[in-house]
């Protein structure tokens, strides 16, 4: 099946879309007073995205900031360890700050940075994975 | 998920431009004189605040405010704007936290624009996806 064959990296991109938006208001945010770091646990948003579906997706809680949690929940053991796409909203946790700061803002600039970059680069590797993928397939599909 | 990057980044980018623009003021105002302690120069700041509660987006400016510290008291009274005791009023700009801001005020623009550059460049890389 397609969506297996791209799924993992389609919803890596996905969530590394979101994640890029939510750093990018941490680093715009940085001189706001009160604002707060805000971040996903980018491993456990993926799994219960069914990113990794080799593996049964199993339910992990979240210290979410409503409350809620996604991914589908196991009761049977006859269940499909079925997947859900990478939904529009991945609970977005607050970040623990390394040292207090005056104005009540936690945004580590140089860190953010860090992590801005690095999701970047994660980023284009998923991509190119994908092209990768699709170029093996297309190949595959060739009578050539 | 509202706001796209481009909307944040700009936000803070225009945010701190007025921050910048603020600081030119006081910086280029810090020696101006007057003959009353109301009409000293004050400096003046911008307020951030986030455009969304508890959600993440872009910065807004809430405002503009003087600072409220005390403008600095000199005597001379040859001075032409000195009042009847002989006492000019220089403005309130701390000349030391105004580069202190312009510098921090520079190296945040420059983030977001660096950020700009790279969601742009990814995004021309996904756009050429089934290239090849």
């Amino acid at each position: 099946m397609i969506d297996d064959y791209l799924a993992t990296h389609a919803n890596s991109i996905k969530l590394r879309a979101q994640r890029t938006t939510v750093l990018a208001s941490n680093i715009a945010n940085a001189d706001t007073p009160n604002y707060k770091a805000r971040d996903m646990a980018f491993a456990e948003v993926l799994r219960d995205a069914g990113g990794a579906s080799k593996f049964p997706a199993k339910k992990i809680s979240l210290s979410t900031s409503n409350g809620s949690s996604a991914g589908m929940r196991i009761t049977n053991n006859r269940h499909i360890a079925g997947y859900q796409s990478a939904g529009a909203s991945a609970p977005l946790m607050y970040r623990q700050p390394d040292e207090a700061s005056l104005d009540g803002n936690t945004v580590d600039k140089d860190m953010e940075q860090a992590r801005f970059a690095e999701n970047s680069v994660r980023y284009q590797a998923s991509l190119e994975f994908i092209k990768s993928r699709v170029s093996g397939l297309i190949r595959a599909l060739r009578s050539e | 998920m509202g706001q796209s990057i481009f909307d944040i980044a700009g936000s803070a980018m225009r945010a701190q431009s007025l921050r910048l623009n603020t600081t030119a003021s006081n910086l280029a105002n810090a020696s101006s004189v007057s003959g009353t302690a109301e009409e000293a120069y004050r400096a003046r700041h911008p307020v951030f605040a986030a455009v969304l509660d508890n959600e993440i987006g872009g910065v807004q400016t809430r405002g503009i405010v003087e600072s409220s510290r005390e403008p600095e008291m000199r005597y001379e009274p040859g001075h032409p704007l000195a009042n009847d005791e002989g006492y000019i009023y220089g403005s309130n700009v701390d000349n030391v936290e105004e580069m202190a801001n312009m510098m921090s005020a520079s190296r945040s623009y420059q983030s977001n624009v660096e950020m700009i550059s790279t969601v742009r460049q990814l995004m021309l890389q996904t756009l050429k996806m089934g290239d090849s």
